[in-house]
Order: structure tokens, then sequence, then C-alpha cells
């Protein structure tokens, strides 16, 4: 396989990347990915990245969409990515905000014992105001809640219903754990459901946010330590389910096309790693799911995020929804929301965010669905807050598609 | 994954066919390694420019003269005439006008002011070059040099002068490309504001040349706004790529597949199919970490050619279908692949899949490839896209004629 650096040389010029570019679509302070990407790669001694010559290239959201645009096969984020790693390096490393928001890890064990308090200062303007100032980050920034309860804490103590014909384990990722277990649980009961029994092997952060930050060598070591972790499950049961779409995109392919981890235990866990609504959409085409949903009688609008795009999978949530009767779906036209994980919440990026996701914002004000589907969590957040509207993990509503009658049917 | 069709490519061949599949009724999904050639390509409909070595004048005259093989000629003359009439239709329902039949063509102005022939042009390309012409370009927009433009518009016969005019006021203070330009184009405010600035520019001409830019959303509205306003008729020319017109029609084709269900899945190239009992059951993609396989009961191959990245050219000469290892039609010798000049037509151009008139891939022998496979567009045998210029009509064509095979016997959809 060619390092990521090297397929710069395939690119021909064209273009098509930078009609793509959500973020230069909407500021000038990002060129756009061919200028940083395999241009801007022809001025960068060696394959490591070497020093950059424009240091706009940290505008760039990561959302792989221009990679996905290329018909030459040219990696144009993993470019940026790895020039941008460089650059962080040549600077000392992150600025104190950027090692915070890259450690949900970190966040979470500071936050959890105190969540309560942080909850409640984050839901302060006067105190967000006061994290902007100090921190840099941006007062009207998705923010998440911490939990009242971590999803390993309801798991420790959950009976699984006997009878499974088969098992997975589940990588549920740092956002599942502090601040939506629901969504982990209605994962797990859809999953159960199907008569997949479900293991939670120990964990941690994939690393993806020190990633999309720059700094690689924290992120190699999150990375080493996960498939430390994760690697049993490789072998047995051999298929690993993660409901975060960026972290399953991340065990899949960043850690050997960016992090040049190219040993066989890595191998194992990134091939095992399957998106929840992937293996689901495999367990129909195999006859094995249960299609007995309830009807639900509303209008989504569902948002394929970005880096869902970059599994190669398509839409399979879209394929299961389908199967949801009464439930109307429309699909977003927006190639990205805006987020990018950390990104949108950064106070100096937190604007163009919002303006990425414009589109979408129109779209559901033009549609006004009953709620937006979005695999994604950070994506989740932003949706929610910039369009005041319910957003769901697309096994939130089929686990309530299986459960819940609607008032009044028979 | 499951699919009714696969189809393999997201050029002009491959979204023809997915939509004609879908209007047909067949649930779609294509799957292509990027975008395609609707974004290099300039957004015209080119059916037949040269043929027998010759340029032609009315496409319609020219068919005769194809070899017998030809795409055309498998599909024939009444089918091309169907999908261009069809074409017209779909584009004109979505805001794109495309002017022009099958029996005159019609020349589309470039950036280098030369007249490039094609059959159907999109209505902004399509104002005659009548009286003195104004060759209009905007400050510091690289794609577009008006005094290249009109210089050949000169040596062509035409009365053209160059002009130049600062773009209004805008949040690019660095370089931008065509994109950029459209985008702004499709502000109602920023368009009233250039046409404040094109008016004075193109005082005194019957005409004016301007670069492909004039707006991406809309369809073909924020150019007709814009001549309104400025009182002159505007000629789009065509740029290098990234290409406006071309992307136009790529939104017409991506919304209508998706109004009808279809899916479009990029950036993973397909890489083999599966075969069982003499028929294909799956196509094999590329994944994150691992094949991903998409069973479906029919697969149309709609790749492209050499340049598409359909076949693959190797060092000793040989040529290989990049699905389905299919037989390609070469030459034997690698040194066959190039003629002299570098804008000569190479024979490399025209090596392709043969195929019966069901557009079926036959092998070397003449026998047909395993059901369920057909290949559309640039990627057949016995035509060259580019010397003859037959991108889009060939495109159209074998996907109509893909579309007339499938549709009234549909195959059970489950895998």
């Amino acid at each position: 396989m060619l390092h990521v650096q090297q397929t710069a040389d395939a690119c021909v010029k064209c273009n098509i990347c930078n009609t793509v570019c959500p973020v230069s679509a909407v500021t000038d302070l990002f060129p756009g990915p061919k200028y940083e990407g395999p241009q801007g790669q022809r001025f960068r001694a060696g394959l490591d990245g070497g020093s950059s010559p424009d240091r706009s290239l940290d505008w760039c959201s990561g959302c792989g969409l221009c990679t996905q645009a290329c018909p030459e096969g040219v990696m144009v984020a993993e470019i940026n990515s790895v020039a941008r790693a460089e650059l962080v390096r040549s600077r000392g490393g992150l600025r104190l905000r950027d090692r915070l928001v890259s450690r949900p890890e970190l966040v979470g064990a500071l936050g959890r014992p105190v969540a309560p308090l942080v909850n409640a200062a984050l839901a302060s303007p006067l105190a967000r105001r006061l994290l902007e100032r100090a921190l840099g980050v941006h007062r009207q920034a998705a923010m998440p809640r911490f939990a009242a309860r971590s999803f390993r804490a309801w798991a420790r103590r959950h009976a699984p219903p006997a009878g499974a014909t088969r098992t997975v384990a589940y990588f549920h990722g740092c956002a599942t754990q502090e601040y939506e277990p629901h969504v982990g649980r209605a994962l797990v009961r859809v999953l159960e459901r199907n008569g997949v029994a479900v293991t939670h092997p120990p964990q941690g952060c994939c690393g993806l946010p020190l990633i999309s930050n720059g700094d690689y060598p924290a992120a190699g070591r999150s990375a080493a330590r996960l498939v430390a972790r994760l690697s049993p499950a490789a072998g047995e049961p051999g298929v690993i389910v993660a409901n975060s779409t960026s972290c399953g995109m991340t065990l899949k392919a960043k850690y050997r096309e960016l992090l040049g981890m190219e040993d066989g235990r890595t191998a194992a866990v990134s091939r095992a790693v399957h998106d929840i609504c992937e293996y689901l959409a495999e367990l129909d085409v195999e006859g094995a799911l249960d299609r007995s949903f309830h009807p639900l009688p509303a209008r989504a609008l569902y948002h394929p995020q970005c880096q869902l795009m970059a599994h190669g999978v398509g839409m399979p949530a879209l394929d299961l929804l389908a199967l949801v009767p009464e439930l109307e779906v429309e699909l977003s036209t927006v190639g990205c929301c805006g987020m990018a994980g950390t990104y949108g919440t950064k106070v100096e990026k937190y604007q163009v965010a919002m303006d990425v996701g414009a589109g979408l914002w129109r779209q559901a004000r033009d549609l006004r669905p009953d709620f937006i589907v979005c695999d994604s969590e950070t994506c989740r957040w932003h949706i929610a807050k910039a369009t005041g509207l319910p957003v769901y993990h697309p096994v939130q509503v089929l686990d309530r598609a299986y459960r819940f009658r609607p008032p009044g049917r028979p | 994954m499951r699919a009714d069709v696969v189809v393999v490519g997201a050029g002009p061949a491959g979204l023809a066919t997915a939509v004609a599949l879908a209007e047909a009724g067949r649930e779609v999904r294509v799957i292509a390694r990027g975008n395609g050639f609707t974004h290099w390509a300039p957004g015209a409909v080119d059916v037949l420019a040269r043929a027998g070595g010759r340029p032609v004048d009315h496409p319609s005259d020219g068919l005769p003269l194809l070899p017998a093989r030809h795409p055309y000629r498998l599909v024939g003359e009444p089918l091309l005439r169907r999908a261009l009439d069809r074409f017209q239709l779909l584009t004109a329902a979505a805001g794109l006008t495309y002017e022009g039949s099958l029996d005159a063509n019609r020349r589309q102005v470039t950036a280098l002011g030369t007249l490039r022939p094609t059959c159907l042009l999109p209505a902004p390309a399509a104002r005659p070059l009548d009286g003195r012409v104004a060759v209009v370009g905007l400050d510091g927009f690289r794609d577009f040099a008006p005094e290249l433009c009109a210089r050949g518009l000169r040596a062509a016969g035409h009365d053209a002068s160059a002009r130049s005019v600062a773009p209004p006021p805008w949040g690019h203070a660095r370089h931008f490309h065509a994109v950029d330009v459209a985008r702004a184009v499709d502000d109602p405010g920023w368009r009233a504001r250039l046409a404040d600035r094109l008016g004075p520019a193109t005082r005194g001409a019957g005409v004016a040349v301007v670069p492909a830019v004039l707006g991406l959303a809309g369809g073909h509205q924020a150019w007709a706004d814009l001549e309104r306003r400025v009182g002159v008729p505007l000629v789009e020319a065509a740029l290098a790529p990234p290409s406006v017109p071309g992307m136009r029609l790529y939104q017409v084709w991506l919304a209508r597949l998706r109004q009808l269900g279809g899916r479009l899945q990029l950036g993973f190239p397909v890489t083999g199919v599966e075969v069982a009992d003499g028929r294909v059951t799956t196509v094999v993609s590329e994944g994150a970490s691992r094949p991903v396989a998409t069973r479906c009961a029919e697969v149309v191959l709609a790749t492209g050619g050499v340049a598409g990245r359909g076949i693959r050219a190797g060092r000793d000469g040989t040529l290989v279908e990049e699905v389905a290892g299919l037989h390609v039609e070469g030459f034997g010798d690698r040194m066959g692949f190039f003629a002299e000049g570098f804008l000569d037509d190479h024979p490399l151009g025209a090596a392709g899949v043969a195929v019966d008139d069901q557009l079926r891939p036959l092998d070397a022998g003449g026998a047909p490839a395993p059901g369920g496979l057909r290949a559309v567009g640039g990627l057949l045998a016995a035509h060259d896209p580019t010397a003859e210029g037959s991108r889009e009509g060939v495109a159209l064509a074998t996907a109509a004629r893909v579309a007339e095979l499938l549709a009234p016997d549909p195959s059970p959809t489950k895998g």
C-alpha cells in the first residue's frame, strides 16, 4: 500500500476536491484541499510530513470529503492530517485548550466525580464566557452533559437475555460512556432483540481527537493501548461493533494510514470493527434481522456524517430506517455539518462550523422533521444546538420502533 | 450490503444509467472511486464530431460511417434520438436547458477562444456570436484570460476584444476558482453588483463571452437573470476543470437519482465481482479495513476507459479491465498505445471492452461474460470518446439501452 504522502503523485490537479470542500466554501482562511494537500506536499520534505509552507492547513476540519471525491486515489485529507501533525510538532506540541479537548477520557475522569457541578457550569452563560476567555472554547459551542450514570455502570448490572445465537464485542467509546449511555443501552437492546449477545471489553479513547488536533505521538499511545485491550475481542468473538462512526473509522483505517501501525494485531482489530448499522444491515442481508418493527409515524431527516462515508459501506442506517413502517426519511443534502469532532468547539472555528452546516439548518427549517438522525455524537450535539430539534442515533430509532406501539394502535 | 442493481462509476455513463434504471423502477446503487468526467468535461453533450477521420457537421450523417461494432451501431439511431430527447426533458425539468439536436452540431466557445463542436449545448453556452464580441474576464481569476480567448475568437473570424472587471467585494482576498465565483453568482445581491460592472464592460457589444461560472445551485436561472440585467446576450466559455456546467449536470442527475431512492457511494473503488452458476451475485468494493460485499441482481460497468481508470494499462503493454478482469481489445504492444503528437488521436483512447448488442461483455473468443454483467460508456470498445467527440452521446445511448433491457422484466431484488 502507498504511504499517504505518496498518493500526492497521483494528483492530476483537476480541482474536484476543491469543489466539495465545505470549509473553503465558507471561509477564505482555508484555501482548499488541493492547495494544502497534493500541491503543498511538494514543498514538504520527507514522508513524515516535513515542515509545512502554509499554516492555513490548520483550518482543514478533516471531514474527508476531498478524499472521497478524488477520482485518482489521492488521500487529500490524510495528507493534510500528517502535515498538521508536523506543524504541531514543530510548534512544540498542542496549546492547552487543544490538549484538553483532544482527551475525552481525561475530561471524563476529571468530570465524572463532580458531574452535577460540571453540568451546571456548562449550562451557565457566565461560566461559558469564562471558559471561552480562559481556554478558547466557544461560548455557544454544543457541549454534552454528563449522564447521571456511566454506560459501563449500567452494563455491569445488565442481565442479558438467554438464547443468544451469536456474540459481538462492543466498543462504546468515550461519548457513550460519559454522556450518552442511553445510546449504548439502545444498541445493546437492539442487538439482544436479534439474538446477539454483547460483551464489553476494557477499552479507552481511540485517539481520534488527538489525531485531528495533530498530536500523533499521544494518539499513538492511545491507539496502542486500545489495540492491546481490544485485541482479544478481535480473535473471539471476532466482531467489534462501534456506534461512534468517527472512532470506528479511526480503528478501521487511521491507525494504519496515519499512525503507521502496520502490525498484525492492529490489522486484526481493524478488520473486526463494524459500524453498528453496518453490522445490522449485514444481519438483514443474511435474513437474520428481526424486521418486526412497530410503526413510527414520523418524519425524519437523516444526515449521513462525513466520516461515516469514509467506511465505504454506503448508508446502512438508511436501509435499516426504511424497514420501520410509517417512518418517512428525508436525506440530508449537505456533506458535512461542520462540527468535525472538536473543530466546532474552538472559539476561532465555531462560526466556520456553523456556516458549513448552514445548508442543513435550512433543510431542517424547510422540512420541519419531527427529529433528525445522525450516526455521530459530536455532530448530533452540534445539529441539535443549531436546529433546536432532537437528534438521535439510528439505533435509538430502531430501539423505539421495536419497543413501542404507537398509541391507539392494535 | 445489498442492492438490486449496482452501477460502477459516477461519470456521465454511470449516472445516466443509474437514473434511467431508477426511472424504470429498479433499485440502484452507484459505487465509484470518486467523481468523474462530469466535473472534467465542459457540460455539453458531445455525440459525434468526427467519423471516418473527418469532421462531422451533422452527427446523424456520420453514424453510418462508424464501424459496425461502434456503440451507436449496437444501440441504433432511434434509441440514440430517444436518449437525447429524454436527456433534454430530464434536464429541463431541473432547470437546465439544453439546445440542439442530432441533426446538426453546434459550437462551444472555450477559454482558449476555440470553437469546439458538440451536439447539445447548455443554454448559457448557446447564444450565437453575432456582431461585436466582448470577452469579459474577472480580475484575479486565473482560469480565464480574456485576451487569450479574444485572440482565439479573432482567429476564428470574430470581431472580439478583451475586457476585464473587478469582482464585486466578496470574501476572497487571495486566489479563487470557478466554483467560488459560481457560488457568489448564486447570491442575488452579488449577482446584481456583478451585473452593474458587466454593463459598462459590454457596452456596444452584440454578445459577451464570459467564463462558465454563472451560478451553480439554481440551474440556468442565475445566468438568465444576469443576462437580463446586463442587457447583452451572455455566452459561457468552457474552462479547465472543475467544470461548473458539468457540475450543474451532476447535481441534476444526483438529485433525480436520490428522489427515486437510488444511492451514490463515493471514495472506494469496486475491485471485483463474485459469480455463482454463471451469474454475478456480488460486487466487492474496497472498504476502510476490509472488502465490502454488495449483493445484487445486476451489475453495470460504467468505469470509463484508460483515462477514467476503467482500464489499467500495464508497462508490459497489457490492458486489463479493472473490475471483472474482462478482456480488453488492445494493441499487443505498448508502443502502439500512442501517436506521435501530444494532441494527436492516441490508439489507447479507443481501447475498450467488446460487447454484444445487449451490452454484455465478450471474451477474446466472442463468448459472453457471466450473466448479469453489462458495460456502458467510455469502457466500450470500437469507439474513442475523445477523438470522435462522442463521450456523452455514447453514455446516454448505452444508458438508455441498459434501461430498456432491464426495465421490462425486473429480477427479484433479494440476494
